[in-house]
């Protein structure tokens, strides 16, 4: 492909797709790019082929192409470099919108890397896309309105959940949030309707409640669960549950490989997942022409990325010289409201469910907090014994964060457990956050040779 | 894990699950087909050896890995199964 | 208040590291500087080879001769575990021009009682058993090197000299050095001056910006050196190998042009650390470059064939320091008594004790047991850049 974008999306899920679509109605060359096998993201999650997908303008779509890298060089172009079969190398455009996700934030619990414990996201793909059902007797275990969702569709595919555990006690903080609850029907329906087939099933929800330790040989053979106080830190005796399915749901991160690779400056916000990238109101990050959106850029939900993929298509058409400020500003003012609307609605998610620092108490000195390299939380602690005062000193000295996944399932954990070892020292957000360097995922060298 | 009964799915193809030949449906990721034929965990962790699975379903924790076709560290998660595809678990990069 | 040290080292890479841990162990009030964290310039960058390979052959040889015998003990002198392995190290050649190169050398490493060996393309299966043996003549091996793991090694010296008080001052960019009547007095940071009665640039690419901050023209300049790292597989490489293509002639490198010669070792974990790619620039951005990666692999896939299908983790670059003679910089600063330099060493970590005691010899007696005077800071004036 010789043809340079105006704007290459990255990532198909809500934001991507309504960024790609808006960039491509107001005049722009667009490619939109997606490293699973179809459209839609973990929101629009369905059996391959399935539909219920907002529809999608009339160009070019890769799909099953992985990102591995973005470049740019002395180029003024941004080079997207691209894993997959019968896939081009590489994509040049002149801007970038990063619109890549989010997934479960890892919460580290004793008996964690057992098979049969998955999280929120992988349990409702296998249940509504796969169409399996996970076991026999389930424990779901987390923060948030998923944790409904991901019950009613075991319970539905004829799996026993036990419990739901949900880690934050909801009143009286509840209480002042429900004006903005009662302005989101549509999802007040949804909840409703969850309650009913969890009601009727007769399973107990307890609020202030997590699991402690999921125990097995081979795979997860039984759990047990406790009251947690305020901080997230287990206050009760614990209670034995005998299930196969442990689903961990507490919250989500950010997915910002790519903006991190990219250079883009980020900032703590504990109310949107984390490390998140500054952006302006035009979702712009620090890097002009690089654009972030949606739950990648910071925890909002499906509609809130949606509005959020149309104002970065509308500044990217701009910037491309498609769309003039006048009318860039007319369809701004349009999408403003609705914006506010979810942000409202999102700061309420984020009040009520935002995972308590102190549940990194669940892992004990033997629980694998970097499931890669195999380092334990002791580890951890001795590095930091040892005078490792930053992320990057504990990871130079364990090894945490340099396996595959480069670090995406242990920075939450390591960083919690620095803060906690050092506690009178540091704060999430000067303790850091690891840097990202290409391949973005894993690529042979082969592949690379070409 | 068992298949949800009564769904329509993709056309009925078989795959070959370390050795063995398993039915499994135009559509599924491999990671489906193994938990269908039973397989509950698809590796061994390196330094202790400890069975391993699927953890975050979405292709970005690694666990999930087997080997495809000889092409070793596949994610099952993210990976669908085609016909006659050969799937090996528990097994090391072959140097 | 300004705070006094004794000595303030620039720079927490190998050789800051181990110039602060001596200064202390000298038991002098020490200070460390760096802006970015511990190890965070070229020696994060490394793969930690205890390696003669590129070293220079006329004067740095009793320098780097007496380096390679410290690295045995430091394990219980520091009460820390750096991962020190013996292995090879192998120099594959790939023409006749190369082949009179090594050949040249091993003359010369032989007689100044280095093994090397110059091994026919037949017999090199037997010294490295997946490396291609197609198109190359064959190799220089040398038997006697050695490997540690970087932050380890590092870690272990800014353990103990943390342990005897030193003092630190990372994400602390030191902007200027005060000289003040040919005395060397301090150093300059945003966060404030601090005072020193010696000072010790180990500032690695970034030495030459200082010097010119008290209007010395320091010969150091760098390149941005790229390599990447694979996922963990048995043991299988031997030794750790460079292209010898490294020693042809080749001029200095254009603007925009990314050279990749091969060098390659297998970590004290199993990864594979596989470079080099290299472009010459004025500026120390860390990006990896476009080009880099698939010039590494193509070497790679060049050598070691059968080892493609090896998913690569993790790419990396850094600026690298180095002098139009190819000596270091160590010793003192004529005219600024109490200011040193000790930097721009090739295969630095084979001489990284050696340096530490030197420096901390130099300064608490005003002499060295080793000779440094070929390695003088000053020795080339260097007017262009």
């Amino acid at each position: 492909m010789n043809e340079v974008f105006d704007v290459a999306i990255i990532g198909a899920g809500p934001a991507g797709m309504q960024a790609a679509n808006t960039a491509a109605e107001n005049g722009c060359s667009v490619i939109l790019i997606e490293g699973y096998a179809q459209a839609g993201g973990q929101y629009f999650m369905r059996p391959l082929g399935g539909q219920n997908v907002p529809p999608l303008g009339d160009f070019p779509i890769l799909l099953n192409a992985l990102v591995w890298g973005i470049f740019r060089d002395d180029d003024p172009d941004w080079r997207v470099a691209l894993f997959g079969l019968n896939q081009p190398k590489e994509i040049r455009a002149r801007n970038l919108i990063l619109a890549n996700g989010a997934f479960d934030s890892p919460i580290a619990f004793s008996g964690w890397s057992l098979p049969g414990v998955m999280t929120c996201g992988a349990a409702l793909t296998l249940l509504k896309a796969q169409r399996l059902a996970l076991g026999t007797r389930a424990l779901v275990t987390g923060t948030g309105p998923l944790l409904l969702s991901v019950a009613t569709h075991l319970i539905e595919a004829g799996v026993e959940v036990k419990a739901i555990c949900e880690a934050n006690r909801l009143l009286p903080r509840g209480i002042s949030h429900a004006f903005t609850a009662l302005g989101q029907q549509q999802r007040m329906k949804e909840g409703a309707g969850y309650l009913k087939t969890i009601l009727q099933a007769g399973t107990p929800y307890k609020t202030g409640w997590s699991i402690l330790e999921a125990r097995g040989t081979e795979q997860v053979e039984e759990a047990s669960i406790s009251k947690v106080d305020s901080n997230g830190r287990p206050s009760g005796s614990p209670q034995k549950l005998m299930v196969d399915l442990v689903v961990s749901g507490y919250g989500l991160t950010p997915n910002t490989g790519l903006a991190r690779m990219i250079g883009c400056d980020l900032e703590y916000r504990s109310d949107r997942g984390g490390w998140v990238p500054v952006r302006s109101g035009e979702m712009e990050s620090s890097i002009a022409g690089v654009y972030v959106v949606g739950d990648g850029a910071g925890i909002g939900g499906a509609e809130n990325s949606q509005l959020e993929g149309q104002v970065a298509g509308v500044a990217a058409s701009v910037r491309a010289g498609k769309l003039s400020a006048e009318s860039a500003a007319t369809q701004i003012r349009q999408i403003n409201p609705k914006l506010k609307k979810q942000q409202k609605f999102g700061a309420m998610l984020g009040d009520l469910f935002s995972p308590q620092a102190g549940l990194i108490s669940l892992a004990k000195d033997d629980t694998l907090l970097c499931r890669c390299e195999e380092v334990t939380l002791g580890e951890v602690k001795q590095a930091v014994l040892n005078g490792a005062k930053t992320l990057g000193e504990v990871k130079r000295l364990t090894r945490c964060g340099m396996g595959n996944c480069q670090g995406r399932m242990c920075e939450r954990s390591v960083s919690a457990a620095i803060v906690e070892a050092l506690a009178s020292e540091l704060t999430d957000e000067n303790v850091g956050y690891y840097k990202v360097r290409p391949p973005l995922h894993p690529i042979p060298q082969s592949v690379l040779a070409e | 894990m068992k298949r949800i009964e009564n769904v329509q799915r993709g056309a009925s193809l078989k795959i070959f699950v370390d050795g063995k030949a398993v039915e499994a449906f135009v559509g599924e990721t491999v990671a489906a087909a193994l938990f269908a034929a039973g397989v509950s965990f698809f590796r061994l962790s390196h330094k202790h050896k400890q069975p391993r699975s699927l953890y975050c379903g979405m292709g970005v924790c690694y666990e999930c890995l087997v080997t495809v076709n000889g092409v070793h560290a596949q994610r099952a998660c993210v990976t669908l199964v085609e016909d006659g595809m050969k799937v090996e678990t528990c097994k090391e990069v072959e140097v | 208040m300004t705070q006094n040290f004794d000595a303030i080292v620039i720079g927490a890479g190998y050789i800051g590291c181990s110039v602060a841990y001596h200064l202390c162990s000298a038991g002098l009030k020490t200070a460390l500087f760096d802006q970015g964290g511990i190890a965070s310039g070229a020696s994060a960058a490394n793969y930690g080879n205890i390696q003669i390979q590129d070293m220079e052959l006329e004067k740095s040889v009793e320098l780097t001769k007496l380096g390679q015998t410290f690295h045995a003990a430091l394990e219980d002198e520091l009460d820390w575990k750096i991962g020190l392995r013996k292995i090879g190290g192998l120099l594959p050649i790939e023409n006749e021009t190369q082949w009179e190169i090594m050949r040249l050398r091993r003359e010369k490493l032989n007689r100044v009682g280095i093994r090397s060996e110059l091994i026919p393309s037949e017999r090199l299966p037997e010294v490295e058993p997946y490396l291609n043996p197609q198109n190359l003549l064959g190799a220089l091996y040398h038997p006697d090197e050695g490997q540690v793991d970087p932050f380890q090694l590092i870690w272990g010296y800014i353990r103990r000299a943390r342990q005897m008080g030193l003092s630190e001052f990372l994400q602390t960019e030191v902007t200027g050095l005060e000289i003040k009547n040919n005395r060397v007095c301090g150093v300059k940071t945003p966060k404030g001056n601090f005072g020193a009665k010696n000072v010790i640039v180990c500032a690695g690419a970034f030495t030459r910006r200082l010097g010119q901050s008290i209007g010395r023209n320091w010969d150091v300049r760098h390149v941005l050196g790229q390599a990447m790292v694979t996922e963990r597989v048995d043991f299988i490489l031997r030794n750790h190998i460079a292209s010898a293509s490294f020693f042809e002639a080749g001029g200095e490198l254009k603007k925009g042009e990314i050279l990749a010669n091969l060098a390659i070792s297998q970590s004290t974990h199993g990864n594979i650390l596989v470079g080099e790619a290299m472009y010459a620039a004025d500026h120390f951005k860390t990006h990896v470059p476009a080009k880099s990666m698939p010039a590494v692999a193509a070497c790679w896939a060049r050598y070691f064939p059968t080892l493609a299908k090896l998913r690569v983790l993790r790419s990396w670059s850094a600026p690298v320091a180095d002098t139009s003679d190819g000596l270091p910089l160590l010793g003192p600063v004529s005219g600024a008594d109490g200011l040193y330099v000790a930097t721009a060493f090739r295969s630095t970590v084979v001489i990284t004790p050696l340096v530490g005691k030197t420096m901390a010899q130099l300064i608490a007696t005003g002499k060295s047991d080793l000779n440094i005077a070929d390695f003088h800071p000053e020795r080339t004036p260097h007017e262009t850049h």
